[in-house]
């Protein structure tokens, strides 16, 4: 019951008393206009609404910031309802860029009602919507209020910038041609060795100035096989290892990160899988192409930063999920007791890849405090953690989440790979 | 016509009937009252505040009642009644409008919501004239009767009507 309506009976209740007090006709005759507007209020009062509402999300899925359009139609199925109040109420995580996600109008039977709008969301997935409908009489004394659920999917995938490739060498690969170089001989481009004729080898592989300098052997050219690999990523969720900012967070970065990652190693046409640690274990398993690059970007616009004290340790991380010596790239903050575990890994011959977000840095810009001891200590002590994992073979690179993540894979892994290549020519 | 100019007028108008009501019965407070709050109404609603209409409105009700005791036109005060309560309505109306950009479908409902007010209060306002015209003298308990009967009727009106 509406304070409207309240007031409306209330006043009709007074004039009805104080006409029947004085014992004055002319007083309560005052009530039957109230009483009319009363009358039609309740005439015209919804009862019965029904309502469909379809709602239209389009594109269900895309990368985060892109403006995605909502329409909703509502069609009354209903009688006539005077007056109504339709409030599309965003989930969390969406805001409304364009349109309008509200309407109040006249609604005839069978009649239908449009909303377009446009919003903008962050990573996440969005499958539940409610609309709120309020239907009046025209007086507005009575009200009714429905909610409406629809469940359409969208997904919001995590936005990031391409990396150029990165090379990697892990000790073993897969059977089929690639850009990784296995160190064995075969078919390839670069040249590997040399070795004697055997019959059913081409005529172009042939080494004839060596032959020239043989009275009786052939040799033919060898050249180093290139094969895809196998790529674990392993995205590091643990609450402890995110810090939260107030619209921004580093798992966020962490995530985009590790997308990038898995486009660039799909592009080289290597099996990519994914595993993400944190509040339990999320896996995509392992996948080649375009299909496998969706399949890891549907889980990583799912994924959140949670709590879970059985895998509070990298220790803890199932290893028996990747091949062996195959390439792991953790994408981790890092804690100080990750160290003997990420060593071990790379003990059991796997070819390990650290792509550090800097949680110092990160938490010294949100606080702004770059000179204080704590602020020194911690960066001495994370260095001293990064020189030792450096030491025991990790390739790890340190990176401020200010600047583009291609800028530290280049300034830290392409760049040392571009100075290992000197070395080895001046040699 | 929009809702705010048609409220504002009926503001205008529920204010001269009061003061008129009040000068023909010559009573000046009720007049100075129906001023102030005709002005305080106005002015509100031109600044498209209606927080206080409500009271306003439970004002103007109180003069009606007042001048209904004291010898004023029941005419006059049942047109000024009629009127508030018109104004009242079309406040409530704005508000709920508020939140709403203007368009096609804000000025169908302000145009229906107008027509059906217009129809309801003249309806009102005729059906309250009729009993000083007719005038019928029954008991008490007579009347308690025609009005238990009444509500009966109307309430099968009601749901006749709905159905």
């Amino acid at each position: 019951m509406s304070a409207s309506f309240r007031l409306v009976t209330g006043s009709i209740f007074a004039i009805v008393l104080v006409g029947l007090g004085a014992l004055q006709s002319r007083t309560l005759i005052l009530a039957i206009p109230l009483l009319i507007y009363l009358f039609a209020a309740i005439l015209q009062r919804p009862e019965d609404i029904r309502l469909e509402v379809y709602r239209d999300v389009s594109p269900d899925h895309a990368p985060q910031g892109t403006p995605i359009a909502i329409r909703l139609v509502l069609t009354n199925r209903g009688a006539a309802i005077d007056e109504i109040a339709v409030r599309d109420i965003l989930p969390d995580g969406v805001t409304q860029v364009e349109g309008e996600s509200s309407a109040i109008s006249f609604f005839p039977a069978q009649d239908t009602c449009e909303l377009e709008y446009t919003v903008e969301a962050r990573r996440g997935k969005y499958d539940i919507y409610e609309t709120l409908v309020l239907a009046r009489d025209f007086t507005g004394l009575f009200e009714q209020s429905r909610r409406y659920r629809t469940t359409p999917r969208l997904m919001i995938q995590p936005r990031y910038s391409k990396l150029t490739r990165i090379k990697i060498r892990p000790s073993a690969t897969r059977g089929f041609a690639g850009p990784i170089t296995t160190r064995q001989g075969g078919i390839g481009i670069d040249f590997w060795g040399v070795r004697e004729y055997q019959s059913g080898d081409l005529q172009r592989q042939v080494n004839w100035r060596l032959n020239a300098r043989s009275e009786h052997e052939l040799y033919t050219n060898v050249f180093e096989q290139e094969r895809v690999a196998d790529v674990g990523l392993i995205l590091d969720a643990r609450q402890r290892t995110n810090i939260t900012a107030t619209a921004d967070s580093l798992f966020e970065h962490a995530v985009r990160a590790t997308a990038a990652l898995a486009e660039c190693f799909l592009a080289d046409g290597n099996r990519v899988s994914l595993l993400v640690f944190g509040h339990g274990l999320t896996r995509v398993f392992p996948g080649y192409g375009k299909v496998q690059h969706d399949r890891i970007l549907r889980e990583l616009s799912q994924v959140e930063p949670g709590l879970n004290y059985a895998m509070e340790s990298l220790t803890q991380l199932p290893t028996r999920l990747f091949p062996a010596k195959s390439q792991l790239v953790l994408i981790s903050s890092l804690l100080p007791e990750d160290e003997p575990a990420i060593v071990r890994l790379r003990a059991h011959g796997y070819e390990v890849m650290v792509i550090s977000p800097d949680p110092i840095a990160y938490a010294a810009a949100l606080s702004r405090d770059t000179v204080s001891a704590a602020y020194k200590l911690a960066c001495a002590e994370r260095n001293l953690m990064l020189r030792r994992l450096r030491r025991g073979g990790v390739q790890l690179v340190d990176w401020q989440v200010t600047q583009p993540l291609e800028n530290a894979v280049y300034d830290t892994l392409i760049r040392q790979q571009i100075f290992a290549r000197h070395r080895r020519i001046r040699l | 016509m929009n809702t705010k100019s048609a409220a504002c007028s009926l503001i205008v108008i529920t204010t001269a009937a009061f003061s008129i009501s009040a000068i023909i019965s010559q009573q000046r407070l009720p007049m100075a009252v129906s001023i102030g709050l005709g002005v305080i109404w106005l002015v509100m609603e031109l600044r498209g505040v209606n927080t206080l209409s409500s009271a306003l409105f439970l004002g103007f009700l109180g003069l009606a009642i007042w001048g209904s005791l004291n010898g004023s036109p029941i005419l006059i005060s049942l047109l000024g009644l009629s009127t508030n309560l018109a104004a009242w309505d079309l406040s409530r109306l704005q508000t709920r409008l508020a939140d709403h950009a203007e368009g096609s479908a804000v000025a169908l409902l302000e145009r229906k919501h107008l027509r059906k007010l217009a129809v309801t209060l003249c309806l009102g306002f005729l059906i309250a004239v009729l009993p000083l015209i007719i005038h019928i003298s029954i008991s008490f308990a007579m009347f308690s009767l025609i009005l238990l009967i009444a509500i009966g009727a109307l309430r099968r009106s009601i749901l006749y009507l709905r159905s």
